[in-house]
């Protein structure tokens, strides 16, 4: 506990790069700037916290809601989905992200005449949105002792009444793994090529066939479009856009969960 | 059921409903709710009022008017909770009361149920009101049928056609602005509906906000109807309670399917057939909140309770805390506006709110949650305003007005700069307004932070694929183990069987010595003693224990042919008699013994027996 208390200190007074400032005064400089009404300078300090390694859900909401404020309504997506990745169920988080792809829809239907702006996740993501990782890979680990101890206790047992009992249990104990680990590889990506990511470029931008300016024209990515990035060249990214559009964008409009 | 039975009725359940608590917190809310708004007469229902108190004790409850309805029979609960507050130094009881009435129609019309009321701490409370209808009857309506059930008489919200049509039902025609009407569209069909019904147009609801109330994981279960003399199947296909947003005529669109009838198993009528329909449009007619004794800003209409408390009541300046308005009851609850008024000194910030909306039967309600991020930008004592709600009741048609308790901060600490923009200003910096139609809601940025670097997940962890594979390998290691000891076993039994036979052979050789010098006795209680030995190391298990048929019988049942134990048990039985009576043998007969007990030796074995149940 001493030793976890320690680390704690020691991390919270670590100078970010670039600075002697601890991460504590950068991240209160964030807030002093946001009561303030400083925006801009308040995203400066959250993204020296975020580009110096830290990775936690407020620093995350900060950025999101400090994105919401300048109008990068595709960051604000973005960071709320990386708050939610980090903290599943975060209330705040939720209501962010409605509430920026609410003004998003708004934006894109005033400048285009109509919007449609996507709201849910895919069904399976949908289904361990409310779970974190960590939490689906414990309980694959739980079952996984659970289901082979039974079986390795029914060897033993000699009781009819016993066996049975625990007869019953393996193959419900074996349903439940199977559930965590769909649920764990559904989390972590390993079903889907690439990285979930969001187009965060201001308006349209254009997809095209390879990573160069000249390549042809494939479509269109509007912002706050969820994507998986699945290559990358240079500074170009090979996109694929929920629906299965697939084409090459600028690396800068496309921004990872 | 006469005015004065119902007051005598709420004298002896107000004498039944006193629980004592101790007032530390009170909070009591009354509601009323309905099984079914729509009855016909002579059906039944069920009016339900349910008093939740906290920390105070129910004197008195006043049912409201039932006299057009017969009561039936009516029940009371009242289940009890006791709650420790803080430090468990507050003790509070939380009681609940629930009167059920059952109630008959008599009589065809639309009644009005005003609110009951509950007298807790010396003050009344009353509850929202209910509409009930009650058709003309007839139909084949029995008491006890499901809710929802069509209501009779003139077919309004329909355009009757003899094979099918669809009718939407508007529970109120001129409802407040703001009170909830309830709607339902059924689908009437003379014939038994094959599959869901294709819906190609949903009714509109321009001008209402709605809350669906039923579950989208229903059944369509029909019920029966006669219309103009023929009878009809009636599906429930729509029900929601519709709140109209503004007065003057308002229209429910009408809704438009298609569904297969008939069946290929239908030997008289086997062709199916698809049937398209549509209904009519119900406009109703909304009245607006009247003008006398209105209140200024936003009204919330329905019957509403409000709390409201800070996180902490002592705090430096500078830092947040949180101020939580806490607004339930029936009604609208989404539409229930309230701004926090401006109090020097302290900054405040965009509300975050929670909505939940909840439906007890037909009667929508539910609570919205307004939370206010405070920062005091100066050290004083601050008391906040009341806060206060306007409401106005449907039912009783009557403004009023509900507040909280007024709440007290202390501040301490150095003033904080305040200049600059307000952070809450949705304006961008470059002047212009993102959202020009609608102010972005979001909440505050978060003033602590862990600042945790990033976490490798536990997937990632070298130890966490070794803990996965653990359990399996140490099964799968059991699991070989075990057959590995038993084939050993196994195996380790044929080389003790085979060892035996080889002394066995040995001793058969001793066994000629003595023939040789005449000791017959000796010969045959030695061969006798070969051949048991032989047989136990095979069995695995002694055989001293059994009479010959036992053994008989044994040897067959662990898997000996019939002709080998009938020859072995012979020939040991045999070797017993001649052991006794060995007077007048020849060494022949003995060296025709010898050559005898061979064979049987090496039959033996060959001979692999089968689990027993000692072995078992």
């Amino acid at each position: 506990m001493t030793r976890l208390l320690i680390a704690a200190i020691l991390l919270w007074s670590v100078p970010t790069p670039g600075s002697a400032q601890p991460m504590g005064e950068v991240f209160e400089t964030g807030n002093r700037a946001y009561f303030a009404g400083d925006f801009q300078q308040a995203l400066e300090s959250y993204a020296r916290l975020s580009e110096a390694g830290v990775e936690d859900a407020d620093l995350s909401f900060n950025l999101a809601t400090v994105h919401a404020r300048l109008g990068n309504y595709g960051e604000a997506i973005r960071y709320f989905e990386r708050t939610l990745r980090q903290r599943p169920g975060d209330d705040g988080a939720e209501q962010g992200l409605t509430a920026v792809r609410t003004a998003l829809g708004r934006r894109l239907a005033e400048a285009r005449g109509e919007a449609l702006v996507q709201t849910r996740p895919p069904f399976g993501e949908a289904l361990v949105r409310p779970f974190s990782q960590d939490l689906l890979a414990w309980l694959v680990l739980a079952f996984d002792v659970l289901l082979f101890g039974v079986l390795i206790v029914r060897r033993r047992l000699l009781g009819e009444t016993g066996r049975l009992a625990l007869g019953i249990a393996a193959p419900l104990l074996g349903v439940l793994l199977v559930l965590a680990a769909g649920g764990l590889a559904i989390k972590s990506g390993v079903l889907i090529d690439g990285h979930a990511a969001i187009v965060v470029a201001r308006d349209a931008t254009t997809m095209r066939e390879g990573p160069d300016p000249r390549a042809s024209a494939r479509g269109e990515a509007a912002e706050g479009e969820h994507a998986r990035v699945v290559d990358q060249q240079g500074d170009w990214v090979l996109v694929r856009l929920y629906g299965g559009r697939e084409g090459w964008l600028p690396a800068d409009d496309v921004g990872v969960i | 059921m006469s005015r004065g039975q119902v007051g005598r009725l709420a004298a002896v359940l107000a004498t039944l409903c006193v629980a004592p608590a101790h007032a530390s917190a009170q909070s009591v809310t009354v509601s009323m709710t309905a099984d079914r708004t729509q009855v016909q007469v002579g059906e039944q229902l069920e009016v339900q009022i349910r008093a939740d108190v906290s920390g105070a004790d129910v004197s008195n409850v006043e049912p409201p008017d039932l006299s057009a309805f017969r009561v039936v029979g009516q029940t009371v609960a009242r289940p009890m909770q006791f709650r420790f507050g803080a430090g468990n130094r507050q003790q509070i009881i939380q009681s609940t009361t629930v009167y059920s009435y059952r109630l008959q129609a008599v009589s065809e019309g639309r009644f009005e149920i005003g609110p009951a009321k509950v007298y807790a701490a010396g003050r009344s409370y009353t509850s929202n009101g209910l509409t009930l209808v009650v058709g003309a009857g007839g139909g084949g309506a029995t008491p006890g049928v499901p809710p929802a059930q069509p209501p009779a008489g003139p077919l309004d919200g329909a355009v009757f056609d003899a094979q099918a049509f669809v009718r939407t039902v508007v529970d109120r025609s001129s409802p407040w602005v703001g009170q909830q009407a309830t709607v339902t569209v059924y689908l009437y069909t003379r014939t038994q509906v094959r599959s869901s019904p294709v819906i190609h147009r949903e009714p509109t609801a321009d001008g209402f906000w709605v809350h669906d109330l039923l579950s989208p994981a229903r059944t369509l279960e029909p019920q029966r109807q006669v219309v103009s003399g023929l009878p009809y199947n009636v599906y429930v296909l729509r029900r929601f309670a519709a709140f109209p947003l503004r007065s003057g005529p308002l229209t429910i669109g009408a809704l438009e399917l298609s569904f297969d009838t008939g069946s290929v198993l239908d030997l008289f009528n086997p062709q199916i057939a698809t049937v398209r329909r549509a209904g009519v449009p119900v406009t109703i007619d909304v009245k607006p909140l009247p003008e006398q004794g209105r209140p200024g800003g936003p009204i919330a209409v329905g019957t509403f309770e409000l709390a409201a408390r800070l996180d902490r009541t002592q705090v430096a300046t500078g830092d947040a805390i949180t101020l939580t308005a806490t607004i339930s009851g029936t009604g609208n609850v989404s539409d229930a506006q309230m701004t926090l008024p401006a109090i020097p000194g302290v900054r405040v910030l965009q509300p975050q709110i929670r909505d939940q909306v909840t439906a007890q039967g037909d009667l929508v309600g539910g609570t919205r949650t307004i939370e206010w991020l405070l920062v005091p930008e100066r050290a004083g004592t601050y008391t906040f305003p009341d806060l206060a709600l306007p409401t106005f009741d449907p039912v009783r048609g009557a403004y009023a007005r509900v507040a909280a308790a007024p709440l007290t901060l202390v501040a301490a600490g150095n003033a904080i700069d305040s200049a600059g923009p307000d952070p809450t200003d949705t304006t961008s910096p470059d002047g212009t307004n993102p959202d020009s139609a609608e102010p972005l809601t979001l909440g505050p940025v978060r003033t602590r932070s862990d600042l945790a670097r990033g976490v490798r997940p536990v997937t990632d962890s070298p130890w966490f694929s070794v803990a996965l594979a653990l359990p399996p390998a140490l099964w799968l290691a059991l699991v070989l183990a075990g057959v590995i000891r038993r084939r050993l076993r196994a195996r380790d039994g044929f080389a003790v069987a085979e060892r035996a036979v080889r002394v066995a052979r040995r001793r058969l050789g001793k066994a000629r010595t003595l023939a040789s010098n005449g000791d017959a006795r000796g010969f045959y209680g030695e061969v006798s003693q070969v051949l048991k030995e032989v047989l136990e190391v095979r069995l695995g298990e002694a055989v001293g224990g059994y009479t010959y048929s036992q053994l008989l019988g044994h040897l067959v049942s662990r898997g000996m042919e019939q002709d080998l134990a009938s020859r072995l048990v012979d020939e040991l039985e045999g070797l017993e008699f001649a052991r006794f009576s060995v007077s007048g043998v020849e060494t022949d007969e003995m060296g025709h013994c010898t050559r005898r007990v061979g064979a049987l030796l090496e039959r033996i074995d060959r001979f692999v027996p089968e689990a027993g149940e000692a072995a078992r």
